[in-house]
């Protein structure tokens, strides 16, 4: 099957309706991430980061790359380049979209460029990145 | 006294241990499950290891890399930059060579987190087996400055 997406073309969005606190604690087991304020309220209110612990990086990243993987399959990315520009809180409801910059065709298979994020609904954008991607499906 | 840019600049080229990382079945349901999706059947890991695997697999812990960066505190320390680019997906029950080193660190000042160091990773994840570059990956991580 072959994606008709154009440049302009919105890809399909990817959404978590309350960023949950236990995967935060169960990712920083997985780490070893001795980080507190992916898990411990006390921490962010000492370091005066609020009330709510706030989630890790790579996890509001890869918000982005499960919407990535929805559209075009697993396995489908190639390059990425992303910055943080928000932190992202138990709680929040997130929302990660992207629109497509550019369509090629490589030996047989489609791949794109695109501008995508992470954006918190009612808030600030918290990831901004530039992906390429092969449409695997 | 706080930490001197020169200190910080005395990183660059520092190159890790480096080592391997066998990626396991066990670990990559979890990190799906971190993550709110289901893995598949195809055996795929989840992308969350182009994060992992150059921590995990050159040899060191997270708290290694605030001791070698004289993180302030754990606290102190924020996701900047990642730049990623994948020749191939990785794939639980492989093994992977990582190789890594600091390459940049820049000093900044912001408006809202004040005084901070800009450390950047660059590592290459090989797949043993065939001894494939797979992916080079490029991390930088901020280093929140209360004093320097």
């Amino acid at each position: 099957m072959s994606s008709t997406l154009q440049p302009g073309d919105s890809l399909p969005s990817w959404g978590v309706a309350s960023v949950p606190i236990e995967k935060m604690k169960l990712l920083a087991a997985l780490l070893r991430d001795p980080n507190p304020i992916h898990w411990s309220h006390d921490a962010v209110r000492r370091d005066g980061l609020g009330e709510r612990v706030i989630n890790q990086g790579p996890i509001n990243l890869c918000y982005v790359t499960n919407m990535l993987e929805q559209f075009a399959g697993p396995g489908c990315l190639r390059h990425l380049r992303a910055r943080f520009t928000s932190n992202v809180m138990e709680g929040d409801e997130i929302v990660a979209g992207g629109v497509v910059t550019n369509v090629v065709v490589e030996r047989g298979t489609v791949v794109y460029d695109c501008d995508v994020w992470l954006d918190i609904v009612g808030g600030a954008r918290a990831v901004e990145a530039t992906v390429r991607i092969e449409y695997l499906k | 006294m706080g930490i001197q840019f020169s200190e910080m600049q005395d990183l660059i080229g520092y190159a890790f241990p480096g080592g391997t990382y066998r990626i396991e079945s066990w670990e990559n349901f979890l990190v799906h499950d971190v993550m709110l999706v289901s893995p598949g059947k195809d055996g795929l890991a989840h992308p969350l290891y182009f994060f992992h695997i150059p921590v995990s697999g050159l040899g060191v812990t997270i708290q290694d890399i605030f001791n070698l960066c004289r993180a302030e505190s754990p606290g102190a320390v924020r996701a900047g930059e990642y730049v990623w680019d994948i020749r191939h997906p990785l794939r639980e029950g492989n093994t992977y060579r990582v190789a890594g080193k600091i390459t940049a660190v820049e000093r900044k000042s912001g408006r809202r987190s004040g005084l901070m160091d800009l450390v950047t990773f660059d590592t290459d994840i090989f797949e043993t087996d065939t001894d494939t570059l797979v992916a080079t990956v490029s991390n930088t991580w901020i280093f929140l400055r209360a004093a320097a």
